[in-house]
């Protein structure tokens, strides 16, 4: 069990640390200085610039600039953004609570129809609705999933109007409303989104729960719960579900990365405003500062996140807490 | 044998655009009478927002997407395969290190990596496009390889051409590379149709194929604006973005299946 946690831990640290190497070398590569504009200005004398420079610790040693990057990091300062004029972590602390919002929402729906189209199939092999769910499912999950949007988006939200197809909440209801109806509005908006990437993610965890559900049918133990005279949904719930658990956990955890960063075409597809239009309108405008601390916390919420998954994994499955091998 | 007929169909379209196309796919026709003109006898699919034939585009859209899906997946085919049988081939110790890296790099969103890197490419080509889409898709593949080559590098033939004296290289090439085959094959197909969608997402957001070239996604983005009034302009980029997709992953899965009959 301490393997295994030093193991997740120790993968977690290595994708924050990527995340923010890979930020630092975005704003050492680009034009003028990073996290300092002043040092470009023209008037500037090569003495007074070498100062400044030397304040702001940019003629240190690569690693010593790095560690000194990190540090900043880790205080929450990001630098400035330059689109914006203000603070980079300002700015994305706006965005990151709709994109979780959103990518939840998305994910919460996923493991429902996911789970359940799979377990159906595994379970009741010879079921047509099962088997239709499935195929469905496999047929989405082919698909890029900006087209699938644009398909919701078309008609279910153009055609017969039934959602809104664009933004996170009316701007009438945001401003009059109580908080009844500004969370019923919200996840009115959140419909089409949210659909759109469960569509995409909910199949990739039908096939798991689908092939787990398969195999267990078939183990000793269920058949013995089956001959003692177990009533089916008995067997289901108390023998045949549990087992498959871990695995499904462990499949989400893997989603989770997507979670954080996968969700910027839909988020454009429904003017979303979360941190993936926030990504795109960095890069389309050359923001640096801003898409480096995208890149930063992107990492960081992955990382927890995995971690996450693992502790849950942990506590589900005695043969991963008792250190036996997985 | 649909989906055969279906991939040929749109690649030899793709190839022979320049002779195929009606017209200039990136010259408007007439900004003030060809505003997504509906699909009729001079324009078989319709005009675009910018008075451009849709046809046209569609035929030199499927030449950059399939040129960049392909392109992309041979050369993350090429690096997952050589990266993945080292890891797999090496000490432990060391194909773990490898691997522990994939699994790092394989947790970091592809479209994160991709946009940030965009940021050095105001204009990518769709060299640099299939380049970069390339460059980020390897990783699951090279886990795949590497999970193989382990299995492979205790088996008994194995054994026995290190004992006859042949050379690591040798029982690579003769040996492991041929078992590799069909996962390979399967996988890489399975790639083609990820980077075409990834591709298709790209530039649907302003950042891969940039105007006025045509790609299916930068159709696409030209459409959405106008999906309640023009739908035709969305439609097109999308149906052939679903039939190459689902040809690609049913070969794959056909692939897939004849390999698991033959073990």
């Amino acid at each position: 069990m301490l393997t295994f946690l030093v193991r997740r831990l120790l993968h977690a640290v290595a994708i924050v640390a990527v995340a923010t190497v890979a930020s630092f070398v975005l704003l050492r590569v680009a034009p003028g200085d990073p996290l300092l504009a002043s040092t470009e200005q023209p008037g500037l004398s090569a003495a007074a610039r070498a100062e400044l420079r030397a304040r702001h610790g940019l003629d240190r040693p690569l690693p010593a600039q790095v560690a000194a990057y990190s540090a900043a990091m880790a205080r929450g300062d990001l630098g400035l953004s330059i689109v914006e004029q203000r603070p980079v972590a300002a700015v994305l602390a706006e965005a990151l609570p709709a994109t979780l919002v959103l990518s939840g929402a998305g994910l919460g729906l996923a493991i429902i129809v996911g789970l359940a189209a799979g377990t159906l199939q595994g379970w009741r092999p010879h079921d047509r609705l099962a088997a239709v769910l499935g195929n469905a499912l496999t047929l989405l999950y082919a698909l890029p999933e900006v087209v699938v949007g644009v398909a919701l988006l078309a008609l279910l939200g153009l055609r017969m109007g039934l959602f809104p197809v664009g933004g996170m909440a009316d701007p009438l209801v945001e401003l009059m409303g109580g908080p009844g109806a500004r969370l019923r509005d919200l996840a009115w908006h959140l419909a089409l989104p949210s659909l759109t990437l469960a569509l995409a993610w909910g199949a990739a965890l039908a096939r798991q729960q689908r092939s787990a559900m398969r195999e267990i049918g078939g183990e000793d133990f269920v058949r013995t719960a089956r001959a003692k005279g177990a009533s089916p949904a008995a067997v289901w719930a108390r023998h045949a579900m549990r087992p498959t658990l871990p695995g499904a956990v462990a499949l989400i955890g893997t989603m989770l990365p997507v979670l954080a960063g996968g969700t910027v075409i839909v988020e454009m597809l429904f003017s979303w405003p979360g941190m993936g239009s926030l990504i795109v309108r960095g890069v389309a405008a050359r923001d640096y500062p801003l898409v480096a601390g995208a890149v930063i916390v992107v990492g960081t919420v992955i990382a927890l996140g995995t971690l996450l998954a693992d502790l849950v994994v942990l506590a589900l499955d005695p043969r991963v807490r008792d250190g036996a091998p997985t | 044998m649909a989906a055969i007929g279906i991939l040929g169909l749109v690649a030899a379209a793709g190839a022979a655009a320049p002779w195929l196309a009606p017209h200039d796919p990136t010259v408007p026709l007439d900004l003030l009478l060809l505003k997504n003109a509906p699909p009729s006898g001079a324009h078989p699919l319709g005009t675009d927002p910018f008075s451009r034939d849709l046809l046209s585009r569609a035929l030199y859209g499927a030449r950059t997407s399939l040129s960049i899906g392909l392109l992309g997946a041979a050369l993350a085919t090429a690096v997952a395969t050589a990266w993945g049988m080292l890891a797999g081939w090496l000490p432990d110790w060391l194909g773990d290190g490898m691997m522990g890296l994939v699994d790092v790099l394989r947790a970091i969103p592809q479209k994160i990596v991709l946009l940030a890197t965009l940021l050095f490419f105001p204009h990518p080509s769709a060299l640099t496009l299939a380049i970069l889409l390339g460059a980020t898709s390897w990783t699951t593949m090279s886990r795949l390889v590497f999970v193989q080559v382990r299995l492979l590098r205790v088996r008994q033939f194995v054994t026995a051409a290190r004992a006859l004296g042949a050379s690591p290289a040798g029982i690579l090439a003769r040996h492991v590379i041929p078992h590799l085959a069909g996962t390979v094959a399967a996988a890489s197909a399975l790639l083609v149709a990820d980077i075409l969608a990834v591709e298709a997402g790209l530039s649907f957001l302003g950042l891969g194929v940039r105007p006025p070239d045509a790609s299916w996604g930068s159709i696409l983005q030209d459409g959405v604006p106008y999906l309640a009034s023009a739908w035709w302009v969305a439609v097109t980029p999308c149906a052939l973005l679903v039939l190459t997709v689902l040809s690609v992953a049913h070969l794959a899965d056909a692939a897939h299946l004849r390999r698991h009959r033959a073990d």
